[in-house]
This record gives C-alpha cells, sequence and structure tokens, in this order.
C-alpha cells in the first residue's frame, strides 16, 4: 500500500493550490484588462491534476481560444467588403458628376442647346434666338470641361488613394514579416507568443480588408501571406512592395505591379480583390471608361454639328463654317472642345439654311435664306442620330443616358455589396466574439472562484501547520 | 451563445448606427418629396425622369415655336380680313362708277380712292413684325416682299415649323395665299381698275369687275386655308397639352415619394431607434459588476 499524507505533501499540495488560484486571477485580470481589445483572444489557464497525489494541480502555459475556420472566414469576408468599400469611396466622387437630377448637367445643357436651336427654327432671322443658340453652345462647352476638370479629378485623386493602399499593404506586409520573426523566436524558448500571434491576426485581417490574401500556417508558428492568385506578399524569407501606375489610355486605367523581395516585378495573375481591387476596378470600369465616352461624346457630337453646318449656308450668304472646334482625335475632345472661330461672336453665322431646295438641284435664292431653317432641323437631328458616338454606337444622349446609368449601377452594386458584405462580417465577428471575446461577468465569476480556491488552498496549509504542530508537540 | 461585452457593445452600436442612418434617409426623402434624388437612388427610374425631362424641355421648346407661328398666323389672318373688307368696298365702288350715269369727275375721284386702298394695300402687305420680319414673303422674310408697283419678289416657298412633336407646319405664308404671287398680285386690278375709271371707260371698269370678284373669292379661299392652318395647330396645341400631362404624370410615379408611406416608415424606425436606446442602456446595466458593486 502506497503511503500518502505526509506534512511536506500536504504542504505542495496546498502551494501548488495557491499558485493556481493565483494564475487563474492573473489571467482573469489580463483578460478583463483586454476586454475591449480589438482581436484580442481571451486566454484561459489550463489546470491539470498532478500525476502524483502529493504532487497537487498542474498549471500549463495559458492559451488564447481561437477558431482558425472562422478567422480565415472573416479574412475573405473582409475582403469583398473592402472590395465594395473601395468601389464605393471611388465612385461617390463622381455620384453628383453625374446626377442630373437637380437639373445641372451635361444632358441638360444638351437639352438646352437643342431647344434653342428649335426656337431658332421658328424664327430662323431673328438676332435674340441666335444669340441664345450661341449663349447655350457655350454653356454645353462648359460642362464638357466641367465634366472632364470632374473626372479627371476624380481619376487622379484614385490613384493617390490606390497608391496610400499599396503602401498600407507593404508596410502591414513588414510588420506581420516582423511579427513572424518575433513568434518564432519567442515559440523557440518556450514563451507565450499569444499577444503577438493577436496582433498579427490583427494586421492580417487588416491585409484582407485591403487585398484579398490567402493565409498559409507554418510549423514554426509564423505565417505566409499571397495574393493575386499566388504572388506572395509575406513569406519566409522576404515581404513584397505594392505599387500602382496610371496607364493614360485612352480609356485610362490603373495597373498594379508587385516588387517581390528579390526586386523581381511581377503582374497579378488574378483578380486582386479587397479595397485596392474595388478601387482599381471602379477605376478601369468607370471613371477612366467615363471620360473616355465623354471624350467620344464630345468628339461625335462636334463632328455631327460641324457636317451639317458646314454644308449650310449663314445668313450673309457664306458657307463652310464649323460651329464647334474640336481636335482631330478623340482622346481628350471634351477638355479641349470650344465654339469655333466661324461662328464665336458671330450669330450670323450660323447656318439654319440650306444651299439647295429639297429637290437638291435648285439653288436657294439669296433672299430666301433668313426664312430658311431646313439646316437647324438637320443639325437638332444629327444629336439624335445612332452611332454618332462611334465606341458605343449611340445617339449623343444616348451614350451619355448609358454611362449615367452605368455609373449609378457601379455605385448601386457597391452599396449593397458593402451592406451585404458588412451584415456577414458582423455576423461572423458576432460568432468569434462569442467564442474568443471576453465576457467580464465571466471572469468575475471566475475571479471570484479562484479568491476562494485560494483561500481555501491557504486553509489547506494552515491545518497542514496546525497538524505538524500537534505532531511537534507529541515529540515535546 | 455566448454574449460577451465587446458583442454587446458591437451590437449596440450597429443597432444605432443601422437605424439612424436609415432614419436620416427617411427624413432626406420626406424633406425632398422625391424617392429618387441621386441616379443611384433607382438607375432606371432616374433614366427614364431624365428622358421624360428632356421630353418636356422638347415640348417647352416646341410651345415656343407653336406660339411664333400661331401669332404670326393670326396677325396674317386680319391682314387678310383687311383685304378682304377693302375688295368689298372697291366693288361697291365699281358697281358705282360702272353706271353709265356717272360723270369722268366722279370716275377720277373713285380712281384715287381706288389707289389708295391700294396703296393702303400694299403697306399692309409690307409689313413688318416687330423684329423687323415680313409677313407675307414665304421664306424672303428680310425684304419687302412686293415691289412700289406691287409685283411680288417674294419666296415662293413656305417655312415648315415643328408645332407639335414631330407634327410640321407651314409657319409663313407666301404671296399666293394673300396679296397674289408674282403675276397674280392683287395690286395690278387695283391698277387696271384704276386706269379704267381715269379713262372714264364704262365697259372697262365692268370688266375688271371680273377680277375684283375673282380677287375677293381667293382672298375668301385664303382666309379659309388661313383658318384651317389655325385650327390645326389650337389641334396640335392640345396634343402638346395632353402630352405634358402624361410626362408630369410619369415623372412623378418615377420620381415622388408616398408621403403616407415615408412618414409610416419614419414612426415605426424612430420607435426602433428609442426601443433600442433603451435596451442598450438596460443591457448595459445587468452586468455583474454592476451588480458587485
Amino acid at each position: 500500500m502506497q503511503k500518502i499524507g505526509s506534512i511536506n505533501e500536504i504542504l505542495s499540495v496546498g502551494r501548488s493550490g495557491l499558485s493556481a488560484s493565483r494564475a487563474r486571477l492573473t489571467v482573469a485580470g489580463y483578460n478583463i484588462a483586454n476586454a475591449h481589445t480589438p482581436g484580442y483572444h481571451r486566454e484561459q489557464v489550463a489546470l491539470t491534476p498532478h500525476s502524483v497525489l502529493g504532487g497537487g494541480v498542474q498549471i500549463d502555459t495559458p492559451f488564447a481560444i481561437r477558431n482558425t475556420l472562422l478567422t480565415r472566414n472573416l479574412v475573405q469576408t473582409f475582403g469583398r467588403m473592402g472590395y465594395h468599400d473601395g468601389s464605393q469611396d471611388t465612385l461617390a466622387q463622381v455620384q453628383e458628376t453625374f446626377n442630373e437630377l437637380d437639373g445641372i448637367g451635361l444632358m441638360t445643357s444638351l437639352d438646352a442647346f437643342q431647344s434653342s436651336l428649335k426656337e431658332l427654327a421658328a424664327n430662323p432671322s431673328g438676332q435674340a434666338e441666335r444669340q441664345t443658340v450661341l449663349g447655350t453652345a457655350e454653356g454645353l462647352v462648359s460642362q464638357f470641361h466641367s465634366l472632364t476638370n470632374q473626372l479627371e479629378a476624380a481619376i487622379l485623386a484614385t490613384e493617390e488613394a490606390a497608391g496610400e493602399i499599396g503602401s498600407q499593404i507593404t508596410v502591414k506586409a513588414e510588420q506581420v514579416f516582423i511579427l513572424n520573426e518575433e513568434i518564432k523566436a519567442l515559440a523557440s524558448t518556450g514563451v507565450n507568443p499569444e499577444s503577438m500571434i493577436d496582433e498579427r491576426d490583427r494586421i492580417v485581417g487588416e491585409i484582407g480588408e485591403l487585398i484579398d490574401v490567402t493565409v498559409v500556417n507554418q510549423s514554426d508558428g509564423s505565417v505566409d501571406l499571397y495574393i493575386a492568385g499566388g504572388r506572395p506578399l509575406v513569406t519566409d524569407a522576404h515581404t513584397s512592395a505594392i505599387t500602382t501606375q496610371l496607364n493614360t489610355g485612352p480609356p485610362q486605367t490603373l495597373d498594379l505591379t508587385i516588387t517581390k523581395g528579390d526586386g523581381n516585378v511581377v503582374e497579378p495573375m488574378a483578380e486582386i480583390g479587397g479595397k485596392l481591387g474595388g478601387v482599381i476596378d471602379a477605376m478601369n470600369e468607370t471613371l477612366g471608361h467615363s471620360l473616355h465616352v465623354v471624350d467620344e461624346i464630345a468628339f461625335g457630337m462636334a463632328n455631327a454639328v460641324n457636317a451639317v453646318h458646314a454644308s449650310g449656308v449663314a445668313l450673309d450668304g457664306t458657307s463652310g463654317h464649323s460651329f464647334f472646334e474640336v481636335g482631330a482625335i478623340s482622346t481628350g475632345a471634351a477638355g479641349g472642345l470650344a465654339l469655333h472661330a466661324d461662328v464665336a461672336g458671330q450669330p450670323n453665322r450660323i447656318s439654319a439654311s440650306k444651299p439647295f431646295e429639297d429637290d437638291g438641284v435648285t439653288p436657294v435664292p439669296a433672299s430666301d435664306i433668313p426664312g430658311d431653317n431646313r439646316n437647324l432641323y438637320d443639325m437638332i437631328a444629327s444629336l439624335d442620330q445612332p452611332a454618332v458616338v462611334a465606341l458605343t454606337g449611340e445617339s449623343v444622349q444616348g451614350a451619355y443616358e448609358t454611362l449615367m446609368v452605368d455609373a449609378a449601377r457601379a455605385i448601386n452594386t457597391a452599396d449593397l455589396g458593402l451592406r451585404t458584405e458588412t451584415t456577414t462580417v458582423n455576423q461572423l465577428q458576432s460568432l468569434l466574439q462569442s467564442e474568443t471575446g471576453v465576457s467580464v461577468d465571466e471572469e468575475m465569476i471566475e475571479m471570484t472562484q479562484a479568491n476562494q480556491a485560494f483561500e481555501a488552498s491557504a486553509m489547506v496549509i494552515r491545518q497542514a501547520d496546525s497538524m505538524a504542530e500537534t505532531l511537534m508537540g507529541l515529540v515535546g | 451563445m455566448r454574449v460577451t461585452d465587446q458583442l454587446v457593445g458591437n451590437f449596440i452600436s450597429r443597432s444605432n448606427k443601422d437605424l439612424k442612418s436609415e432614419l436620416f434617409e427617411s427624413v432626406r426623402r420626406i424633406t425632398s418629396g422625391k424617392a429618387v434624388s441621386r441616379p443611384s437612388d433607382d438607375p432606371v427610374a432616374a433614366a427614364r425622369i431624365l428622358r421624360i425631362d428632356r421630353l418636356l424641355n422638347d415640348l417647352d421648346a416646341i410651345d415656343r415655336s407653336h406660339q411664333r407661328v400661331t401669332s404670326d398666323l393670326s396677325i396674317s389672318e386680319v391682314s387678310l380680313g383687311q383685304l378682304s373688307e377693302v375688295l368689298a368696298n372697291v366693288k361697291t365702288l365699281a358697281l358705282q362708277m360702272a353706271n353709265t350715269t356717272v360723270s369722268a369727275a366722279e370716275r377720277q375721284a373713285a380712281a384715287i380712292e381706288v389707289q389708295g386702298f391700294r396703296d393702303q394695300m400694299l403697306d399692309l402687305a409690307n409689313r413688318r413684325q416687330e423684329d423687323g420680319r415680313h409677313l407675307f414673303g414665304g421664306r424672303a422674310e428680310g425684304s419687302p416682299p412686293y415691289d412700289d408697283t406691287g409685283a411680288y419678289v417674294g419666296s415662293s416657298s413656305n417655312r415648315r415649323v415643328e408645332v407639335a412633336p414631330g407634327v410640321f407646319s407651314d409657319g409663313t405664308i407666301q404671296g399666293a395665299e394673300a396679296f397674289g404671287g408674282a403675276g397674280d398680285e392683287v395690286f395690278a386690278v387695283f391698277d387696271d381698275l384704276a386706269a379704267a375709271m381715269n379713262a372714264n371707260d364704262a365697259n372697262a371698269i365692268m370688266t375688271q369687275l371680273d377680277a375684283v370678284d375673282q380677287k375677293i373669292e381667293d382672298t375668301s379661299q385664303n382666309l379659309a386655308l388661313l383658318g384651317t392652318r389655325l385650327r390645326s395647330l389650337l389641334d396640335t396645341d392640345g396634343i402638346t397639352d395632353t402630352l405634358r400631362l402624361q410626362y408630369l404624370q410619369d415623372k412623378n410615379s418615377h420620381e415622388e415619394v408616398d408621403i403616407a408611406d415615408e412618414i409610416t416608415n419614419y414612426t415605426a424606425q424612430e420607435n426602433s431607434l428609442t426601443a433600442v436606446v433603451e435596451l442598450s442602456r438596460r443591457l448595459l446595466a445587468n452586468s455583474l459588476s454592476a451588480f458587485l458593486r
């Protein structure tokens, strides 16, 4: 029969109980202190009975409660949420640019120009009507300039935003790399690196919101990060740098470049995702495309009107006048659009008349020119002709309407996507919080229990001491 | 479910934020009265609203053209009415002067009166609108349609003007439709009649009476034609008004918010927000630490 219950054993058991209670109290306090720390996972003290009866309780290293599956899912959802967030941020810049519902914009100016041509058609020799046509044409030109300026400013801001996000990813990748090194070093010395793992997880989550990232856990406690279809962001050896470049097009686009730690520059192999992906896609699919289409609209409209106008006859009997000044190519057409010197400040040069009667043979008498309006209706019709805008094969208004609706749909999609993914993120975060977060109430109970256990262990020691004194008394 | 302190905090924060956001959107819709104030609110409806705005702008421009044409034709109708009256007076005068008992002096005096009528009508035919346009020269509205001899030098074509969507009407009147076209001017009748009176030739005056009758008939026909054009313009005005009403109804159905619905939503959201605030307060108060304190 095993002999148990020596005084020393009792004292040892009591001491281990005191240590265990102290450890429980320490960890509970640590949990309470970090109850609201972002990314913190509650820690627990693992207590196991000592293999030998007199050994008391064994205190293992505290460990954090984690859920790898939920965490990975959350990082991916952060990526999708970030994508829509990036799209929304980028597209919000042009929300008002294409908002014609407040009665100001390109389409409104186009309407005003067409209406003024119609009113001139009712009185083609009227000086007031002619001045109005030139006025609305100047208004239209100003709207093209304004639209171009707004889109160019949005593109510039987007380029800067993308560059900033690229820098953030690069910096965060370096932080993960450094944490990897520290975690590996601590793990090898047996020190608990839980708080560093929490910090690394938090940073990886932030990277995941900025760009789609695949996390690969290594046996040494480090993680490797891969982006854009398998391009390395963080590996055991180095980190990569993320940069963006503006391609002047047309259409203007943003291109992503990944500079690996060894200096090699590589292109993405798949969708980038995350906020950066959202920003780049919104830029390439909406902003750059919009500026391109606006240029094409200006180019198509100016050439269509010019062709008809030049074939007409002005009030002074001259012909061959251009109406709009526009370059030879569509790139930059909207920004460079102007009233042509042939008509600017010269309302009598508006060519309302045609050189021939409707039979195409009989010349229009000079005396009929003031009252002939047929060329004006041809000018109006030219704007409504399909395929005036060569790029889209649409009329001037049709192309702009498509542009506006496409931009609105993109904003709508980003809004909806952001709401959906935010809801998913919230749900996942709630699940993760529920499992790994700190409940102060639980920790209070834990502290109370630990305190009671501490007192009980102290009582064990006191009893052992009393027993020892009794024994000593028998001897004495 | 295990409830942690961050979980509670996040839930309260999110609920509050979401409800306040919905409440703000509701207030925005109620105060603006518009369900669609940005294209992204409803891209399809926004495109429809803009198309309707275009159509309404177009109708406004057409309306102004319509008003101008109607005004020109109405003034022309008055002028032709005056011509008709003058021709009736001239006929009466010619009938009197065709009588063999009338003296040469009386016929000379009548000739002067006819010449006066002729000059008055020539002035009327060459009258200008307030903006300088001549009314009866067809497209040639920049210069008098009749020269001093009464010969028509205007255009043989009219200007066509859009008076309703896709509907074009003559916006001018050329010689043949009023005071006579080239070779058929009413002034030649006045001249010939005055010459016959000056010549004291009763037979010639009788012969000219036929020409006067013909011009009375022509003018009557021209007036009828003008009346028809004015009635057509009135009809197209009705089309424009009907279209405008339809467009506005269509626009409102896409654009305007249902205030009753929106206020009901607002009240429900406000109640939810109040409930969330109160429940949050209670949830935060029900902690063990509060109990232990």
